[in-house]
């Protein structure tokens, strides 16, 4: 039996006192992938951020490598959306990845050799090692996104959250990023998507959680994605949806 | 006048490195916020203590504001933009207020506001010179950090760093920029340094090592320029420039420069 790298357990998270989550239940397990689907604003960022500690838990217990998620920050990586950075912001492609060193590398030192290397080869497995010396902003959207799974892939994480990183992604990136979080997968690695694209979700992941503001369904994306639990998340637009699925 | 030089000199390297923090954040306006703060506190220091209690008055309004306008940001209830425009308006109007009741007003005025540039001490030197040093120590030791935190605070976060610490130690660095300059450059015109430095910079790079390169280097060679310009048409012409005002207008000159020969690619 793989370990559960996160674990859900009847979480309740709450903003001013009104709750946007409500009873979630669920689980990524070593190796595993699973997406997280649910309409805009149905809570998924928010699930997320709960996953790293950033927002805390009203009710239930989220446990992250068998810790605390503030305690577990080291071993998890998240990926927020590419287009939510500054395109004018003076940086390197290098750069950017190499600051998914900064915490193994701590305070008051500098990254060195072996960090720069790690970086490359990040990098290199998003296949972008060819723009390393490149303006981050002068990169197309999908390969910003490449970039920041380099970075997230540089941390050497046991646990990557990804905030819908299919968003505005062109067709090469989005294969880009689908080998790399298969690659990612069998080198054991427990990874979170969060994405609206059913058909990503198809392809990219083993099991789903569908979402809006309370839990439709967990289990594996065969019988998550249904046309029923989708009516029941997503209300009267699912036709539309399923059907671009 | 040499002290005069050597005063900017010292101001132009901590200037030119917190500017490209203040481009790189966009924080534009909380550094003209903290400029107009420290005013009352110059005020202050001079009413209590005489000329020695400017330095200490602008000290503490400097940090109080620095860790202000840190807890403001934290807050989701106060827009950051209101609460800095209304501890801007608010702060300044009591310096105005408290300098009036006094009978030489209008000279103590234009000193606080505008400087004394050509009546630097050597004690005034070593406390720009103290100040830099903590400055550049402070930012040199937590660039890489500082500079996640600007990319990308949602992964700072994400990766256990406390955002409000290294906003603290920013906003304090940018308060202590404009202390260091309150004197002799003003606190009013101290904003050019906060943001014209690193702002050339970026016109002519896209690379961080570089913007502030050519901010600290834009930044002393325009303490030289405008020293040396009001210096010639005091003694040439008899024209009474008051120096801090034509080291500006030169920083304005070289930034207007550097926006003709720009590289298109480093700013596109």
């Amino acid at each position: 039996m793989p370990d559960v790298a996160l674990r859900i357990e009847r979480v309740t998270v709450a903003y001013d006192g009104r709750p946007v989550l409500q009873d979630i239940d669920g689980q990524v397990l070593a190796g595993e992938t699973v997406a997280l689907i649910g309409p805009n604003g149905a809570g998924k960022s928010t699930l997320i951020k709960a996953a790293l500690g950033l927002v805390p838990v009203a009710s239930g217990t989220i446990t992250v490598l068998g810790r605390p998620p503030a305690d577990a920050r080291r071993d998890v990586a998240y990926v927020p959306q590419a287009d939510t950075l500054d395109p004018q912001f003076p940086i390197s492609v290098a750069q950017v990845v190499l600051m998914g060193r900064y915490r193994r590398v701590g305070w008051l030192r500098r990254p060195g050799r072996a960090d720069r290397r790690i970086a490359a080869d990040a990098l290199d497995r998003v296949g972008l090692a060819d723009r390393a010396r490149a303006r981050f902003g002068t990169l197309s959207g999908g390969q910003r996104q490449r970039v920041l799974l380099a970075r997230a892939i540089a941390q050497q994480p046991r646990l990557l959250l990804l905030d819908e990183p299919f968003n505005g992604v062109d067709a090469v990136s989005q294969d880009a990023l689908l080998d790399t979080i298969g690659g990612l997968k069998q080198q054991g690695a427990a990874v979170l998507i969060s994405t609206h694209d059913l058909s990503l979700a198809h392809l990219a992941c083993d099991c789903a959680c569908l979402l809006n503001r309370r839990m439709h369904g967990f289990g594996p994306v065969g019988e998550v994605l249904t046309a029923d639990l989708l009516l029941a998340a997503y209300g009267a637009a699912h036709g539309a949806l399923y059907g671009a699925a | 006048m040499l002290r005069a030089l050597a005063e900017l000199l010292l101001l132009a390297v901590p200037a030119g490195v917190v500017s490209t923090f203040v481009l790189i954040r966009r924080l534009g306006f909380v550094a003209d916020t903290v400029t107009h703060t420290v005013f009352p506190g110059v005020v202050i220091g001079f009413l209590a203590g005489g000329a020695g209690g400017v330095f200490p008055g602008a000290l503490v309004a400097g940090a109080l504001t620095a860790v202000l306008l840190t807890l403001l940001t934290l807050s989701r209830r106060v827009t950051d933009d209101t609460a800095m425009a209304v501890l801007l308006a608010g702060m300044f109007a009591l310096g105005v207020v408290l300098v009036s009741r006094r009978t030489s007003y209008r000279a103590d005025l234009t000193a606080f506001l505008f400087g004394r540039l050509l009546a630097v001490t050597a004690a005034q030197l070593a406390q720009t010179a103290a100040v830099g040093l903590l400055v550049l120590a402070a930012l040199g030791l937590l660039a890489k950090e500082l500079r996640l935190r600007a990319f990308d605070p949602q992964a700072a976060a994400a990766m256990g760093y406390r955002v409000w610490a290294l906003d603290l130690v920013l906003n304090l660095s940018i308060a202590l920029v404009v202390v260091a300059a309150a004197q002799s450059v003003g606190t009013i015109l101290v904003i050019a340094l906060l943001i014209l430095p690193a702002a050339t910079g970026r016109l002519l790079s896209g690379r961080l090592a570089v913007i502030t390169a050519v901010g600290v280097l834009a930044a002393a060679v325009a303490g030289y320029l405008g020293l040396a310009v009001s210096y010639a048409a005091s003694v040439t012409y008899g024209l009474r420039l008051a120096g801090g005002a034509t080291v500006v207008l030169a920083l304005v000159a070289l930034y207007l420069l550097a926006l003709l020969v720009r590289r298109t690619d480093a700013v596109a």
